[in-house]
């Protein structure tokens, strides 16, 4: 029985020996596991979270901006970037192919970027949805592709200036994209979501999500049937004189509200990275000029509001005038003539203008100059603003007075000119120019520049330079039209003297004359062949200022420029 | 004493045995299910691919457990020579024409069904082993033609699997040898030479074959390339640490959405501990404890070497691949690409464990009979045979043929 025993034990022993074994092998797995599972759990949990949690920002809808009637001129659609994980590419090669044909381009420009180092790149961005459905059915392996919008402008160039554009990231970068982005642009969401290696969420374990705030849509003063048609007026005159460029502003004299403004040349907001970046300037807000001649309305008024003169105070003009040594003549020179102050006017005498300025001093010119608004921003819901340029009194040479008189020596802006002209053409008082119907500035106090009765005395002896005077191309039939008619002389680039042969070509008025409603300024810049306004901007006004009337059903005055003018007290 | 001459071992190791390995089958549906529904759906678009083929191994594998398990295991003897015989021929197959899957040439593709021979040919191992010293130990054959058959078995097997290269599988066959040495009594100062000589021998095989350097780099500092050969072995780690105590719920592992490879093959336990959180890891160690026990109450409770030596080797065979597999998923050795037994998704795999289950069973119930069958045998010399191992068992475990010899003599005596 002992070696009974002793077998028992022994096959005992073995038994203990592999059963602690094993045992042994599993109490060591159970220790990593509580190891794992409860000592190190939450830093492992955290690693494994962090890896599946992806911040997916949801771009809000970028606001649409209408004009004043409600129209689309910058919408945004949605759209799709194309993007490639080149690790997972197949065939780079074909798949290069393939992506060239739907989005056209150089096959070999996608196959580099498809084999490039890393986990994403960019294939194109903002790509419409036809195409993106047409790349989904070729079930590209390694091609992806998320939403985007991409913000398309339906009327091509129409108010391109005004508008601006936005970049790659939705950001406006010009105009009035750039300038109310803000508002315009919204607030994005986000959600932040599981995600498999992959990039697939994985099913119900949203973790938070964030809606976007859609931007807010912003209505416009503009009336883009006005803006397309002083545009291709403005393109009409530029290209019959084969000018450099030019622009145009309409707007509501009483308001400020811009109905229209444009510089030429135009470019396609849709496509602006291959446009030539100088068309983006909005010149008419951010480029200061030397006006010339239309300034002379603004000395003539401010005479009259000095009530040194009236409209039909007679002058004795010689052929020149001295005015500090400088001798001023005409631009087309003549002998010594009797006219009336509205003559003067009318015919855009240097001569007499100056001796107008002379009369009034330079202060009270210089007063009413700032009272006009000139050299002050205008306040207008715009980036850029140029203000212009006129020296203190003091720092006034002898000639300045003279020359400043008749528009040399003062630079302004094409805006600040309008507005001047707005003053006139409604009860005095600048209006406050904006673009965006609630704009904020619209709200502001309007500067008073002139009486109402100068301002009602001086829309006719405007009205006479239509009727009898240099801007008789600006008639519009069935309207009485008043009017400046400007031919300046450019500054040299360096600032010394003037550009001989150089010039820009203006013509500012306003119309019904007796309750103007339109203010339209038309500056072309160095035209060739003819330099006059009167010649050359007139008639895009008249066109312009045609399609209007009609357009927002101004109704004719029922009198024509003539009859207006019978109204002017006779001279004496 | 009853229950021990009605189930060897007793009834109760036959319930821990059976109840064991129903947990973990179930489990293991349960998971494989949870593992592979969504790549199959995204795959295949539909979510139960894995899950029906898996039940329906399952299935087979239950039937086959069952049948084996009234089938006196003593059929075995006779098949265990040709039995080698066929896996060393389709381990050859498998060299010349296999197919290749994950850098590894291990499958055997038969047309309606892929087989991994290696699988097969570990259990042939196992049998002709235990069939070898049974022989060894009732005197049939010498210990130096019982070293010659088992050195010619495993080497010409674990070479040609070493070939494949399955490195994972030749340790395992390897270790199943040696715990069969155990169990067949040989000395153990020989186990303990063995042991150094085999630990070497891993030591030295692990660094010959540069993607096994790969993975004992990974191994020693997964964090070093965390994208690339230490991939898998953190996210396992992570899926165990998403899983804290309590784990997500079934059904809720975020890691099997292709963070983890093989979720429900090789890593099943990785989402058991996500799933199911530490109370469903230590679940499953517990019952392969429980059924470690249980497989070797029963085999030691057997009265017959054979019976004895395949029981216990199957149940080593069994719980030593869990182990490699449990180490390897929560980063205690290199990732070898052993499935988790009962549990991972895998028709050969799952077929053969409870196939070997079904011969474990078939011992409890036959074993505990052997002296009366041996007995029952007509030939005189199977008697003397029967009469000297009894004799031998008395007299301790001890190698050599002299005393085999002493103890005839002191018998005829």
């Amino acid at each position: 029985m002992g070696q009974k025993r002793k077998r028992k034990s022994a096959d005992r022993g073995r038994f203990v020996f592999l059963w602690c074994v094993i045992l042994i092998a599993l109490l060591i797995i159970s220790g990593r596991l509580v190891q794992l599972q409860v000592v190190d759990a939450a830093a492992y949990a955290e690693l494994a979270t962090e890896q599946r949690r992806r911040d997916v920002p949801l771009p809000p809808r970028r606001g649409t901006i209408f004009d004043r009637e409600g129209e689309p001129l910058a919408v945004s659609v949605q759209a799709f970037s194309v993007f490639a994980d080149p690790r997972a590419v197949e065939d780079a090669s074909s798949t290069a192919e393939a992506l060239a044909r739907v989005l056209g381009g150089d096959p070999s420009a996608y196959g580099e970027r498809l084999v490039r180092d890393g986990g994403f790149v960019y294939i194109a961005r903002k790509v419409d949805v036809e195409r993106v459905e047409a790349l989904r059915e070729l079930e590209l392996a390694g091609v992806g592709f998320h939403q985007d919008s991409r913000r398309v402008y339906p009327l091509g160039n129409v108010a391109c200036q005004v508008l601006g554009f936005v970049g790659v990231d939705d950001i406006g970068l010009a105009g009035l994209e750039k300038y109310y982005d803000e508002l315009l642009a919204g607030t994005p969401g986000r959600l932040i979501a599981e995600r498999d290696p992959r990039g697939r969420p994985i099913p119900g374990a949203v973790v938070s999500a964030e809606e976007p705030i859609d931007g807010e849509d912003v209505t416009l003063t503009i009336d883009r049937d006005i803006q397309h048609q002083a545009q291709l007026a403005l393109g009409q005159a530029v290209d019959k004189w084969n000018a450099k460029g030019g622009n145009v502003i309409v707007m509501d004299p009483d308001t400020g509200a811009i109905l229209a403004m444009a510089s030429y040349p135009f470019f396609d907001p849709n496509a602006f990275s291959s446009a030539d970046q100088t068309a983006f300037r909005n010149r008419a807000i951010t480029d200061a000029y030397e006006p010339g001649s239309t300034l002379k309305s603004l000395t003539t008024a401010a005479v009259l509001e000095a009530g040194i003169f009236n409209p039909g105070s007679m002058f004795d003009l010689p052929p020149t005038i001295q005015v500090g040594g400088r001798t001023i003549g005409e631009a087309r020179p003549r002998g010594f003539i009797r006219a009336s102050l509205t003559e003067i006017h009318a015919k855009s005498s240097n001569v007499g203008t100056v001796m107008m300025g002379t009369k009034l001093g330079p202060d009270a010119l210089y007063e009413h100059m700032l009272g006009f608004g000139l050299t002050k921003s205008t306040g207008i819901d715009f980036s850029g603003e140029a203000v212009g340029f006129l020296p203190r009194v003091s720092d006034w040479s002898v000639s300045t007075l003279g020359t400043v008189s008749f528009g040399q020596g003062i630079s302004v802006t094409p805006l600040q000119i309008a507005r001047a002209f707005s003053a006139i053409a409604s009860d005095g008082r600048l209006p406050n120019p904006h673009f965006r119907v609630d704009a904020k500035s619209a709200a502001a106090k309007r500067q008073v520049a002139i009486s109402e009765e100068t301002a009602a005395t001086m829309r006719h002896v405007m009205a006479s330079v239509v009727t009898s005077g240099t801007g008789s191309l600006a008639a519009v039939p069935g309207y009485a039209v008043a009017g400046k008619t400007g031919t300046a002389q450019k500054v040299k680039v360096d600032g010394g003297g003037y550009d001989k042969g150089k010039y820009v070509a203006s013509f500012g008025g306003f119309l019904p004359v007796n309750d103007p409603q339109l203010v339209i300024l038309v500056n072309i810049d160095e035209p060739t062949g003819a330099i006059f306004g009167g010649t050359v901007a007139a008639p895009a006004f008249a066109q312009i200022a045609r399609f209007a009337v009609s357009h927002l059903r101004i109704p004719p005055s029922g009198t024509t420029s003539d009859d207006v003018t019978a109204t002017i007290p006779p001279n004496e | 004493m009853s229950a021990r001459e009605g189930f060897c071992g007793g009834s109760l190791a036959r319930y821990l045995l059976l109840g064991s390995t129903l947990y973990l089958l179930v489990l293991g549906i349960l998971m494989v299910y949870s593992a592979s529904s969504v790549a199959d759906y995204l795959r295949f678009e539909d979510s139960f691919y894995h899950l029906k083929r898996h039940v329906a191994f399952a299935f087979v594998g239950l039937l086959m457990m069952y049948a084996a398990s009234k089938v006196d295991y003593r059929v075995l003897r006779k098949a265990a020579w040709p039995f080698l015989g066929v896996c060393i021929a389709a381990l050859v197959a498998v060299l010349a024409m296999g197919s290749m899957r994950w850098g590894a040439t291990r499958w055997l593709d038969l047309g309606f069904i892929t087989v991994q021979p290696s699988e097969y040919a570990k259990l042939a191992c196992l049998l002709v082993a235990a069939l070898s010293l049974s022989q060894w130990r009732a005197g049939v054959i010498t210990a130096r033609q019982l070293t010659i058959r088992l050195g010619g078995a495993f080497a010409a097997v674990a070479s040609l699997v070493l070939f494949q290269p399955d490195m994972g599988t030749t340790v395992m066959i390897v270790s199943t040898l040696y715990f069969v040495l155990v169990l067949g009594k040989v000395k153990a100062s020989l186990l303990a030479v063995g042991t150094a000589a085999g630990v070497g021998a891993a030591g030295l095989l692990m660094f010959v074959a540069s993607y096994r350097e790969d993975r004992v780099l990974a191994f020693l500092d997964p964090w070093a390339d965390p994208l690339g050969s230490g991939y898998q072995a953190i996210q396992s780690m992570l899926a165990f640490g998403s899983g804290g105590i309590t784990g997500m719920g079934v059904g809720m592992s975020r890691q099997k959405f292709s963070f983890l490879p093989a979720a429900h093959t090789d890593f099943v336990f990785s989402i058991v501990g996500e799933e199911l959180g530490l109370l469903g890891s230590l679940s499953v160690v517990l019952a392969f404890s429980v059924f470690t026990y249980a497989g070797l109450k029963i085999a030691f409770a057997c009265k017959d070497t054979f019976g004895r030596l395949v029981a216990g080797g199957m149940t080593a065979t069994i719980v030593l691949q869990a182990i490699v597999n449990m180490a390897m998923v929560i980063g205690l050795i290199p990732i070898t690409g052993k499935p988790l037994p009962l549990v991972s998704y895998g028709g050969t795999a799952i077929t053969l464990t409870l196939l070997s289950i079904g011969v474990i069973l078939s011992v409890s119930s036959f074993g505990a009979r052997s002296q009366r069958l041996s007995a029952a045998r007509p030939r005189s010399k199977e008697q003397t045979r029967a009469s000297l191992d009894e004799r031998r068992r008395n007299s301790g475990s001890h190698l050599p043929r002299v005393s085999t010899r002493a103890a005839a003599v002191r018998k005829r005596a």
